[in-house]
């Protein structure tokens, strides 16, 4: 007899030591598992399910390829204990097929395996009593085939332990607790006393106050509790650590060198590593990760290579091989949360909030006086009433939070009440015009760009489900995509980012920084006819453009003007302009000053927001802005956090994703505050050509492969913003210094720093670290040296 | 008490000078009571590092202090692992007190933990068994003002205790230099090279000198270190002291409730148990704060922390909780690792953790070095398969809380010396022998505690809001009593150290057995 222990979510898994399997092990164990089922067909099965009820029958069949572990399929099924909510009770027929993600545990007893003589073991237990059962069985059992003991047995714990008694180097936990049987008991319900006052009766109104799901949770303990139980605080810091010395003369010089080193190490990013981005004062997006996460559990995924295959392979490996493939205990996802309590707790800190004040101190004011002007003069929305056009401002109010909220607004927006279907389309066509995606891309984007039909909304069992988008929302944003081809991708975008938000563990981050980039990238949005820019007709080749252009990109020059234009007192500088204008100069239609605020905008929101001096570069900005589909795209928007993978992001070379303008990265500039770090050398200025190497690799996934990148041409893919490559290729921040042989690189930093300003952080600005680590110090310039 | 310590004398004057503090007399377990019998003497230390050492009240080294402090004075590497709360800490702060030179004026120890709060703890630490060392520890982590860290490091600064992520950023830029520190200490070692911590680590490590000595400690090690144990240390001295995973003194219970009436059992709890201090887990920030509320709301004073909070806050929180002003703590998995409050003896998981060794860490919060605690768990059907995992993967088995829980499980007859951990800066100022009348357990300030409890049977009477009893200030002696404490009294120690003739009414001359 054994237990296959088909878990379903994780739920009870067993637990082995850890040990790193290779392919070849791997696949043993999954032969095995294979022949196990193979032979426990026609054997008594007992299903339970994650209900709770246990099916007795004979297994008819089981499914190996099914999505989420194993389907099951009993003959002549009998109902042995009731689950909670038991919705098949009554009609159990012939046959009961019980879908993988139900099978919570599957017991087979009276298995004979190689040979006809072994007597029924009754034994049914959990996991690993089986994984200790199973040779005991074979002992008894007739002739047997060894390597079928030998599967349970090596990921049983208590084997390995006992065959190791500690000569194998340092024990693990299992291997102490000899992974005990504990059986699979009922458990005994607690009850409350007899008496006991009213308050908590579940069955009384009140008694929503006596759960954890109210939405705010925000009160003050310390004034709470001072004022009900008059505890006063007494803490000093130098009860743990050493005080300053301020008496030294020079003082003031430590003091402000002092401040200096730690603007610039708070300024870096953290390479995607959540406690260097804590310990920086980062505030990063770990809503992917509870506290448990973080502090206490240990991953079991192993290394970081291990895990982030792990995690980048889970979205197929889960759907298709996760069945067929024996997946160990120890590296099947760790269960997270099924509490529903603590999912509707949590969700409920997401319900939008109306003023968004408290919860994101950070989203500038300006945000929204910005934000919603810009939307109005261009507000088509006539059929739709009223109440959608407010819903659909409060959506743009919210533009700096959650990509989730985002989609919850509108999915309610969706489902306000009594809007017909029209004037639900025209209003989600009006918002995918005027929406802006005013927060990092996912580097992932693109490939949840090209099938945005499926969203895969269950890829990370860690996470708590949350509110699927209506199928009726995102094919109403697609249609009108379709429609208004400059409105697909932004729509689009916020779908996937979305996606990814919930795939990827370390989630992403919208703040400050990136809601500001948001808004500011309102301000050069222009009614753009897509496609225009590169479609029919071919550039043509203009000379006074020509000039125009090359004057107005002369960053010398535009520098010379800037600073004759501001007081002259200041010292000249030319700032490091972090890439280059588009290498095709004829294609311009515009001057970019018709497509950009001019110098003086840009001045003074440069200087009110950062109180940093210049910006002139930037006034020189190319005109160019759409891809060839016409994205408008905002790129500010997205650039402006330093995106990983970019908005073509991933220029999936399929044309879905034109994101790829060129000129994401300059839009990044000015949205992310137009701030320009203080770069005197301008031999940083890496000129038109080298801008080569920052194109993006056709796949647009991980791996610089920018070294061998092509010329850029217009109608190719786009760029990748270079600060998301560098992130990529540079997990540290540290002193992989990144790819020195990828001019562009440098790019990158300055716009991740422009977004750590702000406190943004986010996977893409791994690189950045290491880039701004390089003024400090020389060990890591890997954008300088370039 | 602290006066007869004084007259005890071990034929050395500079003993009989110490100020010893009270002892700690409740009943403690094998745990930390099962050693060969050496003494600290006995390993040989300098004369002002046995003197924190008994000043802070250790009388006799524990089983893995035993093992570690020896052989890690020898400049051996240490993988060790021990069982929460046996003195892990102390087994690896003695001997770096030990090798440091107070006049060598470079970081020679660095120590790492993955909290903050385990580093403030962990310093202070340092600071009160090295209180005459001449030594001087700092901590430096996220969330602090990083400009004042800098200029901390521009004075002498001989261990440097902190989270990776700063200390990283500190070292890579020199402002900390690390290539004199040739000690190497991890604490909760299977956290901090679990992914995450471990890309930092070893990035941290190409500052140290190439030949430095490492000493790694934990309870727990879910998987294996060995990839780490080849790459980085030499030879490593492993120590085990682990037949088991769980705490003797540790009572641990279950509660299957659903969702909904968690908060009902709780208040039960409340009413029914007896409670020194109490830390209660939940699994999202939100959760925490929402209880903690809750718990106010039912007339029990009640902080929470989770990583969510200003660092000051937590700071705040965790520094009055240690010093028992308060009885309740709600908190995230934050604090479940390390975190040593002497009087915590009840450990509540409202929501269940995902994995085993959060669930050993977090119960390990309660029956500190040795002695009694309770654990219970609030488990609601989602909750069960997880359950039946973590007892696997600990090899024991919970069972339901019963009705009534013996007080003999979890309570000391005499709460009067647990001890309160006083910050070691207000110990210089509080010269005058200890005057015992302030001694106060925190916990028995709150009259809706110990009434339940003086009726322990009786069905929970308990209002929903018992404010009546609140409105006033329960009168602790806010500020009042760390100054008269003594010697701080940081971990505790053993009774079966002192001599008979010292006159306690020690009713046990050996290890004893805890009572249960």
């Amino acid at each position: 007899m054994t237990t296959v222990n088909a878990t379903g979510k994780g739920g009870a898994s067993s637990a082995a030591p850890a040990f790193k399997e290779t392919p070849e092990v791997a696949k043993k164990f999954k032969d095995r598992f294979d022949y196990l089922l193979a032979e426990s067909l026609g054997s008594k099965a007992t299903v339970t399910t994650t209900k709770g009820a246990k099916y007795k029958g004979v297994l008819a069949a089981a499914n190996l390829e099914a999505n989420d572990g194993l389907d099951v399929v009993l003959k002549a099924p009998e109902l042995v204990v009731a689950g909670s909510n038991d919705e098949n009770a009554g009609k159990l027929g012939e046959t009961l097929l019980v879908h993988a993600n139900d099978v919570a545990q599957l017991d087979i007893t009276g298995l004979k395996i190689g040979g006809p003589a072994a007597a029924p073991v009754k034994k049914p237990s959990y996991a690993a009593a089986a994984a200790a059962s199973v040779p005991k069985k074979t002992s008894t059992a007739a002739p047997s085939k060894k390597s079928v003991p030998a599967k349970k047995s090596a990921a049983a714990p208590a084997a390995a332990a006992a065959a190791t008694p500690s000569g194998n180097g340092f024990r693990t936990d299992v291997d102490i607790s000899g992974g005990k049987n504990v059986r699979q008991r009922e458990l005994q319900r607690w009850t409350p006393d007899e008496g006991d006052d009213a308050a908590f009766d579940p069955n009384a109104q009140a008694n929503q106050g006596q759960t954890l799901e109210e939405a705010s949770s925000t009160w003050d303990q310390f004034s709470v509790n001072e004022k009900k139980f008059g505890i006063k605080s007494t803490y000093d810091e130098h009860f743990y650590t050493t005080k300053i010395n301020k008496s030294g003369p020079d003082y003031q010089q430590r003091l402000k060198e002092a401040q200096r080193i730690a603007d610039e190490i708070e300024g870096q990013g953290a390479a995607g590593n959540i406690h260097l981005a804590e310990d920086r004062g980062i505030t990063v997006d770990d809503s992917g990760m509870d506290e448990e996460d973080l502090y206490s559990g240990v991953d079991r995924r192993g290394d970081e290579l291990l895990a982030s295959l792990k995690t980048n392979a889970k979205p197929s490996a889960d759907a298709k091989g996760g069945a067929k493939k024996y997946v160990p205990p120890t590296l099947r996802n760790q269960p997270h949360h099924m509490d529903p309590a603590i999912i509707s707790s949590s969700g409920a800190k997401n319900v939008p909030v109306p003023t968004p004040a408290h919860k994101q101190p950070q989203v500038p004011a300006q945000t929204q006086t910005q934000a919603q002007p810009a939307g109005k003069p261009r507000a088509t929305l006539k059929n739709a009433d009223e109440e959608t056009k407010k819903q659909l401002k409060e959506i743009k109010r919210q533009s700096g939070r959650g990509e989730h909220d985002r989609i919850k607004a509108k999915a309610q927006a969706q489902s306000g009440p009594k809007v017909s279907k029209e004037e639900q389309i025209e209003a989600l066509k009006n918002f995918a015009q005027k929406f802006k995606v005013p927060y990092d891309v996912p580097n992932d984007m693109g490939n949840v760009l090209r099938k945005t039909n499926n969203v895969p909304l269950k890829d990370d069992p860690s996470l708590p489900p949350k509110p699927k988008v209506s199928a009726q929302s995102a094919q109403a944003s697609r249609n009108g995509s379709s429609k208004h081809s400059s409105s697909g991708n932004t729509s689009g975008g916020t779908h996937s980012s979305n996606n990814d938000a919930k795939r990827s563990p370390q989630g992403q981050q919208h703040n400050g920084a990136s809601t500001r980039g948001g808004s500011s990238g309102t301000t050069h949005t222009r009614k753009r006819q897509t496609g225009s820019f590169f479609g029919s007709k071919k550039p043509l080749n203009n000379g006074a453009k020509r000039e125009t252009f090359n004057k107005g990109f002369n960053v010398f020059l535009k520098a010379k003007e800037a600073h004759d234009a501001e007081d002259s007192m200041a010292p000249f500088l030319i700032e490091k302009p972090y890439f280059a204008a588009p290498t095709w100069t004829s294609t311009v239609e515009k001057s970019h000053k018709t497509l950009f605020p001019d110098i003086q905008t840009v001045f003074q929101e440069s200087q009110a927001r950062m109180q940093m001096r210049q910006m002139s570069a930037m006034g020189g900005m190319p005109p160019v802005n759409m891809g060839p589909n016409g994205m408008p795209q905002f790129p500010g928007a997205m650039m402006g956090a330093g995106v990983p993978g970019g908005p073509g992001g991933a220029p999936n070379s399929n044309g879905a994703a034109g994101a790829t303008s060129p000129n994401p990265m300059m839009g990044g500039f000015q949205g992310a505050g137009g701030y320009m770090p203080f770069q005197p050398q301008p031999m940083f200025y890496p000129g038109m050509n080298p801008m080569g190497p920052m194109m993006g690799g056709k796949d647009g996934s991980v791996g610089p492969n920018g070294s061998t990148s092509p010329p850029p041409m217009p109608d190719q893919m786009g760029y990748m913003p270079p600060g998301a490559y560098m992130g990529m290729g540079d997990p540290y921040g540290y002193p992989m210094g990144g790819m020195p042989q990828f001019p562009g690189a440098m790019m990158g930093g300055p716009q991740g720093m422009m977004g750590n300003e702000h406190g943004g952080s986010h996977r893409g600005y791994q690189g950045h670290g290491g880039h701004r680590g390089s003024r400090g110090s020389s060990k890591n310039s890997h954008g300088h040296r370039a | 008490m602290a006066t007869q310590d004084n007259s005890y004398t071990d034929s050395s004057d500079w003993k009989a000078q110490l100020n010893i503090p009270k002892r700690d007399t409740r009943p403690q377990t094998e745990d930390v009571l099962g050693t060969k019998g050496n003494t600290f003497e006995d390993f040989r230390l300098k004369r002002d590092l046995l003197m924190g050492i008994f000043e802070a009240g250790f009388e006799k080294p524990s089983p893995i202090q035993e093992e570690a402090i020896p052989v890690a004075v020898t400049g051996r590497d240490i993988l060790a692992r021990a069982k929460n709360g046996t003195g892990k800490t102390a087994a690896f702060v003695i001997p770096t007190l030990e090798k440091v030179k107070p006049k060598v004026n470079k970081i020679q120890a660095l120590i790492m933990v993955p909290t903050r709060e385990l580093a403030l703890q962990t310093s202070q630490v340092v600071r009160t068994l090295g209180k005459h060392c001449k030594i001087s520890c700092m901590v430096t982590t996220g969330g602090t003002n990083l400009r004042d860290d800098i200029l901390r490091l521009s004075d002498a600064v001989h261990v440097l205790v902190g989270t990776p992520g700063r200390i990283l950023d500190l070292a890579s830029r020199k402002i900390a230099d690390l290539s004199s520190c040739s000690l190497f200490v991890m604490d909760e070692a299977d956290k901090m090279l679990s992914r995450d911590f471990k890309t930092i680590i070893e990035q941290i490590l190409t500052f140290l000198p190439k030949n430095h000595q490492s000493l790694l400690f934990s309870a727990t090690f879910p998987l294996s270190v060995k990839d780490f144990m080849v790459k980085h240390l030499h030879k490593p001295y492993e120590i085990n002291l682990m037949e088991e995973l769980t705490l003797k003194g540790i009572t641990q219970y279950y509660a299957f409730v659903e969702e909904r009436q968690k908060l009902h059992c709780l208040n039960t709890l409340f009413s029914k148990l007896q409670i020194n201090q109490a830390i209660i887990f939940c699994n999202s920030t939100n959760r925490v704060e929402l209880l903690a509320k809750k718990i106010t709301d039912l007339g029990f004073s009640c902080y929470y922390s989770h990583a969510r909070m200003k660092q000051q806050e937590r700071n705040k929180v965790f520094h009055e909780f240690r010093q028992g002003k308060v009885r309740t703590l709600v908190c995230s998995d934050l604090l479940t690792r390390g975190i040593d409050i002497q009087a915590v003896n009840v450990v509540i998981n409202f929501d269940f953790p995902k994995t085993a060794e959060t669930y050993l860490h977090r119960i390990g919060r309660s029956g500190r070095f040795g002695h009694l605690g309770l654990a219970i768990n609030l488990i609601n059907w989602n909750d069960r398969f997880n359950l039946y995992k973590i007892e696997q993967e600990l090899g024991t088995e919970i069972a339901a809380i019963p009705p009534t829980i013996d007080k003999s499980l979890y309570v000391a007859e005499n709460n009067e010396n647990v001890p309160v951990p006083v910050p070691i800066e207000q110990q210089h100022f509080a010269q005058t022998p200890a005057n015992n009348n302030i001694v106060i357990p925190p916990q028995q300030q709150f009259p809706q505690f110990s009434q339940p409890a003086a009726e322990p049977a009786a069905a929970a009477p308990q209002q929903a809001v018992p404010q009546a009893q609140q409105g006033v200030p329960q009168g602790m002696p806010q500020g009042q009593y760390p100054p008269q404490f003594q010697g701080q009294q940081y971990p505790p120690q053993m009774q079966m150290q002192m001599p008979p003739q010292g006159g306690y009414p020690q009713q046990m001359g050996g290890p004893q057995q805890p009572q249960y």
